[in-house]
Formats: structure tokens, C-alpha cells, sequence
């Protein structure tokens, strides 16, 4: 009955016009932010591999300097001084700065093929244990029970693979084999020698090294070490939560630093552009919601104003602005639970436009769940929104200004 | 929230008779610019020339207005002062009111309007309801809307409505102002049995046609 008292004079015509214009801004704010998902995924992938870089998680760029004639003259890498870090450090797009630490002892690696034991120098480098993505268990360094986990660059095992092997008649081999096979270190230096078993527990494609436990480091340094240990960086990583940044690309180049591993200029640019893409189709469908959210306004604004008359006579009886309000409430909350709703059905259909040619050419697209969370949000701000009109307006109507 | 004992007026001008406060007509009214008190149990009879703020004042007492000077207090606390949760409260369960120009839902039927008012304060049966519509002769009128009824039986309506939640003090704007002799005795018994059953005081506004009932006699 209060119901029906209360929305008298309500127009279907503007609460269709409302609800129409609010999914039309809300499915393009849902389809960018699904479409910049879908792309960054693809994107990340293509870049790195599926390792190393993600659009909008943090990147690790990692540097080194041109090998220049006196290097090659003097026998040593080019390195980064102190100062040279320090100034990386100061910029606003770097996060941590950390050097790659190289071995400073003899190693030599062993491996028995067919009765044949096979053995070549090597060198060991590690970096710091949070930037790699691998169980801690795998990755771990007991001097007690020493056996050294090794990460090699991807790289190689191509090299090898379609490289030597293809031409040198030898057989190719896949990354579970080779985890399988057993190898020997040997570390020598300082006067000191140990043999220890190695094992391969991955493969990388944005570290281009053979990488050891930073805690192996450290040990083998002590007991095998021929220097300080104080040498400079001759490669650092950079972590950076927006790789995207033009800042990088213009400053490394300055610095005429040379960028290893993956993600290069251009990826970098096309990932920017996919989010500028998408900031301004979402800004498009936000500008579409506000517009849609004027009108709403404007016609419960008319509404309340046509229907002040029933709603004193209702107050006069008893009636509280908070009971008229959540009437009108339920009505708005009705309409905007259902244009969510229509909006993530139309989602879904719209997203089938990409999701199958991505998913050919191997880009599977991410769960649309953040888009519909960010609808479901952008809804429940509306929503609020709604209620603090109607509750002013009706207050109004209390106040005897409307 | 308590029972209101008493409601008193202290120097309560509307706005709009700002200006003539020296004239004849303010100064002879036992209301305007006075002291007045009001007291739960007693039937007052407010009787003015047309103009002189009998709905005005009804509206005053109700909180519906605030355009006067003075104070109004119920049991001592200002009721200019009240929040709206209290002054909901008072319209449910403290003061019943008819206002003159009745604000029925022209929409909704006669019998719709008063289970309106009933259903926010649960005190009455439908029986009990069906039952004043036949005391006052309307109930064959209880299904048409309220805006396709006369006048006189609007006025009916309305005072079944307003008879529809307890009271400390019934408001009565010129009641019967439509109503011939035997509708205002009934409406007059009405109001007394549900008055003196909740030991209320009720405040009947006229300019002629009084409502028949026996109260203390008030000047406006």
C-alpha cells in the first residue's frame, strides 16, 4: 500500500532510459578492464615467456654495460660503481636495485653419458632468492648434506638443442632430461677443493646465467674465494612495478646501458599502449555512467518533487523519511541489481569476440572475474550514490523545501 | 517515549502575525502570546473567527510548522528541539490528528487509507475498524476511493483513521465542519469513548459547526 501510494507518478520511460544508459557505460567499463586483462596476459606471455615480466606486476629489468676495447685489453667485465647504482637507485620508477654475484673460485661440472664422463669449466652467479619463482624447498643450500640447485638460462639448452645438436648429430634433449641427469661440481680455490652433487630444478628465460642459491654463494665464497668479495656489479636487476614506464626506456638508453632478457622497447610500448587503450575506453564508460547517473538523479529530483504531496500526507501519518527512503531505495537497488547482472551476461558474450582467436594462437585470456568485480563496484558506489539522493530529497520533503 | 501530560504554549505567535501584536483581535486570544496549558484527560474547544490560526496552531502543536515565535513544549521539553525519529514516534503513538484539509490518498479506498495508518501502529482490528465505518454510516463506501467520496464522508474517514493509534492528545481540525447533526453526535461519542478509554485530553478547533462534545472553551 505505501508502495503503492509512493510510486505514483513514476515514469518507466526515464527508469528504462536510466537503466539502459547505466549498462551501456557499465559493459564498456567491464569489456576494457576484461580486454586490458586478456591483453596484459598475452602480452606478458609473448614478452617473457611466462616468466619475468607481467603488465601490471612487477618486472625485473635487468642491466648490464657495453664490453668495451680496455675491458677487453684489461681482462675484466665492465661494472657498475657505487655512485652508477646509486643514481638507478633515485629513480622513481626503480624499485630495488641488486647486483648479480659471480663466482670467484674454480668450478668445473661433470656429467657420466654412456660410461663417459663429460666435464667443462663453468661459473656460477646468484641473484637474490625472492626474484625467482620456485619453492623454497627446491632452492635451498645445506652445507651438511651439500647438493647445489642450479637454474639455467633457457637459452642454452636451445642453443644446444637446435643448435649443436641438430648439426653436430648429438640428441636433443628436453628440460625434464636433463633435471634428471646427475652432475658433479667441483669448486676449487684458496687452496681448497670439494666435489658436490648438482642438480638442474629449472629453467629461466629472463636469467641468462646459470644460477646458484644466494646461501651456496656465500658458502663457496668463504671457503673457496680467492677475492674480498667487495668487486662491483657487472649486472644488476632492477625491480620496477611498471615496466611500461617511457622514464626507463629514455634513461637507460642515456646511460647507454645495455637491457638483457626480455621485455624490449617495443613490448614495453605495446603494453603501454593497451593500457592507455583501456584507461580511456573505461574513462568513456565511467563518463557513460555519471551521464547515466545525471539522469537518474534528475528524474527521482522530478519524481520526489510530483509525489511531495503523498509523501507529507505519509510522514504526517507517522511514516519516517527513512521508511520513504528505503522504499524508493528497494525500487533503485531492484534496477541496479538487475543492469549488473545484464551487464555480466553481456560480458560474457562480448569477450567471446577475442577469447577465441587469442586462445588459437595460444594467449589464453584471464578470468573475467576482475572485470566483474569492478562492475559489481562501480555498481555499489551508484548504488550509494542513488540512496544519498533520495534520502536528501526525501529529508526535503520533511524539511517542507520541496 | 513517555505519556504527555501537559502541553503548554508560551508566547507562541505565527510568524505571519508578526506586526499585530498590540492588535484587538491578539490580545482578547487566550492563546497567542499567552500562556497556555493544555492537560491529557481534558477536552478543549478552540473557537475562532475564520483567520485567526486554528490550523495553524494544530500544525504548530504537531511539528508539522515551525513558522511562529514563542515555544511549545510537551512535559517541559521544546518540541522544536525534537529529532525526527521522536517526532515519528509522537505521530504514532502520542498525538492523533485530523488535520482540516483531511489528506486522505484520493487513490486509495476509503478503507485502504485507514489501514494505512493502522498498519504503522497496529492498534486496531480490521473488525474493530469495519465496525466504525458502519457506526458512521460509510461502510458501504469503504471499497471507493477516497477521492470519489463527499466531503462529509472524507471527514468520517479521516477521523476513523486518526481514532486508529493511541493517544495522549487527539488534534481535531474543525472535525464536523461537513457533517449534519446525527454524524457529528457519533463522531462527538467516538471521540470520547476512545479518549476517555485512553484517559486523553483532545483539542477540537471550530469556527461554527463544533464538534458535540462537552470540553472547556478556549479563545482563539
Amino acid at each position: 500500500m505505501l508502495r503503492l501510494v509512493l510510486k505514483r507518478n513514476i515514469s518507466i520511460i526515464q527508469m528504462a532510459g536510466y537503466a539502459l544508459a547505466v549498462l551501456v557505460g557499465l559493459v564498456i567499463v567491464m569489456t576494457a578492464v576484461q580486454f586490458y586483462g586478456d591483453a596484459g596476459s598475452a602480452l606478458s606471455k609473448s614478452a617473457a615467456g611466462g616468466a619475468g615480466i607481467e603488465l601490471t606486476g612487477k618486472r625485473n629489468i635487468i642491466i648490464s654495460k657495453p664490453v668495451s676495447l680496455r675491458n677487453t685489453l684489461s681482462g675484466t667485465a665492465p661494472s657498475f660503481s657505487d655512485a652508477e647504482i646509486e643514481a638507478l637507485r633515485s629513480q622513481p620508477w626503480a624499485g630495488t636495485v641488486s647486483g648479480f654475484k659471480a663466482s670467484d673460485y674454480g668450478v668445473w661440472a661433470g656429467v657420466e653419458l654412456g660410461g663417459r664422463t663429460l666435464s667443462t669449466a663453468l661459473f656460477f652467479e646468484s641473484v637474490p632468492d625472492r626474484l625467482l619463482d620456485i619453492p623454497a624447498d627446491d632452492w635451498s643450500f645445506d652445507p651438511e648434506h651439500p647438493s647445489v640447485p642450479i637454474i639455467i638460462s633457457k637459452d642454452y639448452l636451445t642453443l644446444y638443442n637446435f643448435g649443436f645438436a641438430a648439426t653436430g648429430r648429438m640428441p636433443a634433449i628436453s628440460e625434464r632430461m636433463l633435471s634428471q641427469i646427475p652432475i658433479v661440481v667441483t669448486l676449487s680455490g684458496n687452496g681448497h677443493t670439494a666435489t658436490l652433487p648438482a642438480r638442474i630444478v629449472g629453467f629461466s628465460s629472463w636469467l641468462n646465467t646459470i644460477a646458484v642459491p644466494e646461501t651456496f654463494m656465500d658458502w663457496a665464497h668463504s671457503r673457496f674465494g680467492t677475492s674480498d668479495g667487495r668487486e662491483q656489479p657487472s649486472r644488476l636487476i632492477i625491480e620496477t612495478s611498471d615496466p611500461t614506464d617511457p622514464a626507463i626506456e629514455k634513461y637507460l638508453a642515456a646511460e647507454a646501458y645495455d637491457v638483457a632478457g626480455p621485455g624490449d622497447g617495443g613490448m614495453g610500448r605495446a603494453s603501454r599502449f593497451v593500457v592507455i587503450l583501456a584507461t580511456v575506453v573505461s574513462i568513456v564508460g565511467v563518463i557513460i555512467t555519471l551521464l547515466a547517473l545525471g539522469i537518474l538523479v534528475l528524474s527521482l529530483y522530478l519524481l520526489v518533487q510530483k509525489n511531495s504531496r503523498a509523501i507529507s500526507g505519509l510522514m504526517l501519518l507517522g511514516y519516517s523519511p527513512g521508511q520513504i527512503t528505503s522504499c524508493y531505495f528497494r525500487m533503485v537497488a531492484a534496477i541496479n541489481a538487475g543492469v549488473t547482472l545484464a551487464a555480466c551476461g553481456a560480458l560474457l558474450l562480448l569477450r567471446r569476440l577475442w577469447q577465441e582467436p587469442m586462445t588459437e594462437i595460444d594467449m589464453p585470456p584471464v578470468s573475467p572475474l576482475a572485470a566483474i568485480v569492478t562492475g559489481v563496484t562501480v555498481m555499489l558506489v551508484v548504488t550509494a550514490v542513488n540512496y544519498g539522493v533520495i534520502r536528501r530529497l526525501v529529508r526535503r520533503v520533511w524539511l517542507g523545501k520541496c | 517515549m513517555a505519556e504527555i501530560e501537559r502541553i503548554e504554549l508560551h508566547g507562541v505567535l505565527p510568524e505571519v502575525f508578526r506586526g499585530e501584536e498590540n492588535s484587538a483581535a491578539v490580545r482578547a486570544s487566550q492563546v497567542w502570546l499567552s500562556d497556555l496549558t493544555l492537560r491529557r484527560g481534558t477536552f478543549y474547544r478552540i473557537d475562532a473567527a475564520s483567520g485567526m490560526g486554528k490550523s495553524s496552531l494544530c500544525a504548530f502543536i504537531y511539528g508539522l510548522r515551525h513558522d511562529y515565535v514563542g515555544t511549545i513544549t510537551f512535559d517541559g521539553a521544546d518540541i522544536a528541539r525534537f529529532d525526527i525519529a521522536r517526532v515519528c514516534d509522537i505521530r504514532r503513538h502520542h498525538l492523533a490528528y485530523l488535520p482540516q484539509a483531511l489528506e486522505l490518498f484520493a487513490e486509495l479506498t476509503a478503507l485502504d487509507n485507514v489501514l494505512l495508518k493502522n498498519r504503522l501502529t497496529d492498534f486496531r482490528t480490521e473488525a474493530d475498524i469495519r465496525a466504525m465505518f458502519s457506526r458512521l454510516e460509510i461502510d458501504n463506501r469503504m471499497d471507493s476511493p477516497a477521492g470519489r467520496l463527499s466531503v462529509g464522508q472524507q471527514q468520517r474517514v479521516a477521523l476513523i483513521r486518526a481514532l486508529c493509534q493511541p493517544f495522549d492528545f487527539l488534534l481535531l481540525d474543525e472535525p464536523v465542519s461537513h457533517l449534519d447533526e446525527r454524524n457529528n453526535r457519533t463522531c462527538a461519542e467516538m471521540v470520547a469513548e476512545a479518549a476517555r478509554a485512553q484517559g486523553a485530553g483532545v483539542i477540537i478547533t471550530s469556527v461554527g459547526n463544533p464538534l458535540m462534545l462537552k470540553a472547556q472553551q478556549i479563545t482563539l
